[in-house]
């Protein structure tokens, strides 16, 4: 079994959890008022999307489980190389994108207290780096230009407020601000 | 009122910052279409910002001359290197990157460039006789026909848009899950809100859109590093427009009308886009043509056939998102979500209230094919480099474009965490077969889903079977019903198949 179907068969199980959650969720946490004349009411609808999503997880679950079956376990494996929106023949790293996705929480982290060049700057250098990106152009000066192009069109061009952080004396200081 | 229409879109036509931000669209949409893995939604996604910046108008022109540009681009790599920029020129890829092979891919750029501006140009009146008697429709739609109308809408993306019909229902009942966050549309009560202040109106439909069809992709397409080849193949930047007679001559013409039609058509279907417009209009064509055997070796008609359908469906998905307020396509989706962040409200009332939204329509889809037939042709010459640019940083800038469209919606940090969540959560979609369309679709659905239904049953006495009885909504119902079992139909075929090459490659024992 890949690691492919592995994490399929992990989802599943998530989604019937989630379902379940929901329908719990619902009953404990959501008031019903008695004052409208509502058949389905605030709780209604949470169930009957709960049950959909808990239905449908219960699904998968059997038909991931179906597929363990001997005969067509080889295919089915091989075929799980085959999906997931990858191009066929070039080696994908799921590692790599969680190392993107880490490296976004931080540049949100960052966003407000640094400011938005400096932790653009991070972004794009350090996700460039992340994809195999070497050099001083696309590791510095790229993403250098490219903080302070999009700084320049979207606060000085288009009036979107972009938090100046740190920078905020130096761009007063060059008429910016 | 048809030509209200297009008297309107003259006048959206007027303004010269318009034709800015068109020209830009264009553009735009040709080097996103040529850039193998980055569709229309995408490229949509990473305009967002700027629409928020613009009139309604002015950024709903500019999208759609996005989508005009794209469905030329798309064919720019499938013609040049036998890579479709995107699923809808798999059939351009034939033909087109055949031609190539054989000397004449002047000829093939020839042949998507007509067909492109044809079809798109052809559409437009169709589009407009099209939407606005389904426009008209909405008076008389109250809550039951409102709510057998988003049904319809779910289940046609889920049907069409998922491998999977199990897990297209998912993606769908996800997003309707996304939607029950915030207030409860008829009593106001909170719900999941885990008494964080910052849940209260619910989550931005536009950062959770955009987090699961462009943070998602881009996400995914971060698990791999790799450069498109790129070769000439004898073409230089300067490429010319054959002539007429050189393509085909008359012989074109019937591929061009029957694209543009069927283009239109099918991609009026919600989820259905450009890709099943491109494929049935390619099978048609080979079925009307003289010399079908030359379809998948280098037919010029198959091409212009593929293009106009291409580009009509452009005009064709507008035709439920303006008329009924239902996406066509996950690019649509993103329409909606600008217009959203704008203040619109969508649904069946959407072109009803605010006609200067079908008027920027007609002006984007117009003034984008006018320009393009005016450097179109240059401007595939220029993409021979563009496609050349670095692909690693091509996706981490876009990554960061995509967060600064979210923070400049409202200047909220907490619309880019929400960005990033729902971008983990499309990633794991499109790798593992979910459908991250339909459930941006049911995020934008979801609280008129939930009125619709409850306000319905308010006015059939609360009876099930008083409201699903009325005559629009029952027919909105049996097609939706039609889709779920086609869905499933198509599945358990594809189940069947795959099982009998199963058992055929474990052999006799």
């Amino acid at each position: 079994m890949t690691t492919y179907r592995r994490t399929e068969l992990a989802l599943s199980f998530f989604l019937v959890a989630l379902g379940v959650a929901t329908i719990f969720g619902a009953y404990y946490t959501i008031p019903e008022l008695s004052v409208l004349r509502d058949l389905i009411g605030a709780r209604g609808f949470a169930y009957v999307v709960g049950a959909f999503v808990a239905l449908g997880g219960a699904v998968l679950v059997v038909l991931q489980v179906r597929a363990l079956r001997p005969v067509v376990a080889d295919a089915a494996d091989t075929a799980s190389d085959e999906r997931g929106g990858d191009e066929p023949g070039r080696p994908a790293s799921a590692f790599r994108a969680f190392s993107v996705i880490g490296v976004l929480i931080v540049y949100a982290a960052l966003l407000r207290p640094a400011g938005y060049i400096p932790a653009t700057v991070f972004f794009v250098s350090a996700g460039t780096f992340l994809m195999d990106g070497r050099g001083p152009v696309r590791l510095f000066v790229f993403p250098l230009l490219y903080a302070i192009g999009t700084y320049l069109l979207f606060d000085t061009l288009l009036g979107v407020r972009i938090p100046d952080g740190v920078l905020r004396p130096l761009i007063v200081a060059v008429g910016l601000g | 009122m048809f030509f209200d229409a297009f008297i309107g879109a003259f006048e959206v036509l007027l303004d010269p910052t318009v034709w800015l931000f068109v020209g830009l669209g264009a553009f735009w949409g040709v080097f996103i279409g040529a850039m193998p893995g980055i569709g229309t939604t995408l490229g949509y996604a990473l305009l967002l910002p700027l629409t928020f910046q613009l009139p309604a108008v002015t950024s709903v022109a500019m999208l759609l001359s996005v989508a005009v540009g794209s469905q030329f681009g798309n064919s720019i790599p499938a013609i040049l290197v036998g890579v479709p920029g995107g699923s809808a020129a798999v059939m351009t890829v034939m033909d087109g990157y055949s031609l190539f092979k054989q000397g004449k891919g002047d000829i093939a750029l020839g042949a998507s460039y007509l067909g492109a501006l044809v079809g798109q140009v052809l559409s437009i009146p169709l589009f407009v006789a099209l939407v606005i008697p389904l426009a008209q429709l909405a008076y008389i739609f109250q809550a039951p026909e409102l709510f057998a109308m988003y049904t319809l809408g779910i289940a046609a993306i889920v049907a069409i848009a998922s491998d999977s019909m199990v897990k297209g229902l998912v993606s769908a009942a996800l997003g309707l899950l996304v939607g029950l966050i915030g207030l409860d549309p008829i009593t106001g009560v909170v719900r999941f809100t885990f008494s964080v202040s910052a849940l209260r109106p619910g989550l931005d439909d536009a950062a959770v859109i955009i987090g699961l069809l462009a943070g998602g992709e881009l996400l995914r397409s971060a698990r791999q590093v790799f450069q498109w080849p790129m070769e000439a193949g004898g073409l230089t930047s300067r490429i010319r427009l054959p002539s007429w007679s050189k393509m085909g001559g008359r012989d074109l013409v019937p591929p061009l009308i029957g694209g543009t039609i069927i283009g239109t058509l099918v991609g009026a279907i919600p989820g259905a886009g450009a890709t099943p417009a491109a494929l049935i209009t390619y099978q048609q064509a080979k079925l009307w043509s003289k010399h079908p055997e030359e379809f998948g070796k280098g037919s010029v008609t198959g091409i212009i056939a593929n293009e106009a359908a291409q580009n009509a469906s452009n005009s064709g998905e507008l035709i439920p998102t303006l008329a009924l307020g239902i996406p066509g396509s996950g690019s649509m989706v993103i329409l909606l979500g600008a217009l959203i962040a704008q203040g619109f409200v969508p649904g069946p009332f959407l072109i009803n209230r605010d006609p200067q939204l079908l008027y920027a329509a007609i002006a984007g889809l117009l003034g984008g094919t006018i320009l393009l037939a005016i450097v179109g042709m240059r401007i595939a010459g220029w993409m021979l480099r563009a496609v050349r640019i670095d692909r690693s940083v091509m996706i981490i800038t876009s990554i960061a474009v995509v967060v600064l469209g979210v923070y400049a919606l409202k200047s909220s940090i907490n619309d880019v965490i929400v960005l990033i969540v729902f971008s983990v959560v499309g990633y794991f979609m499109y790798r593992y077969g979910f459908s991250p369309a339909a459930a941006a679709l049911a995020v934008i659905l979801s609280r008129g889903f939930e009125a619709s239904v409850r306000h319905g049953l308010s006015l059939s006495q609360d009876s099930w079977l008083v409201m699903l009885s009325r005559p629009i909504t029952a027919g909105l119902l049996a097609v939706t019903a039609l889709f779920l079992v086609g869905g499933f139909w198509k599945q358990y075929r594809n189940w069947r198949r795959s099982n009998a090459d199963a058992l055929a490659a474990a052999g006799p024992d």
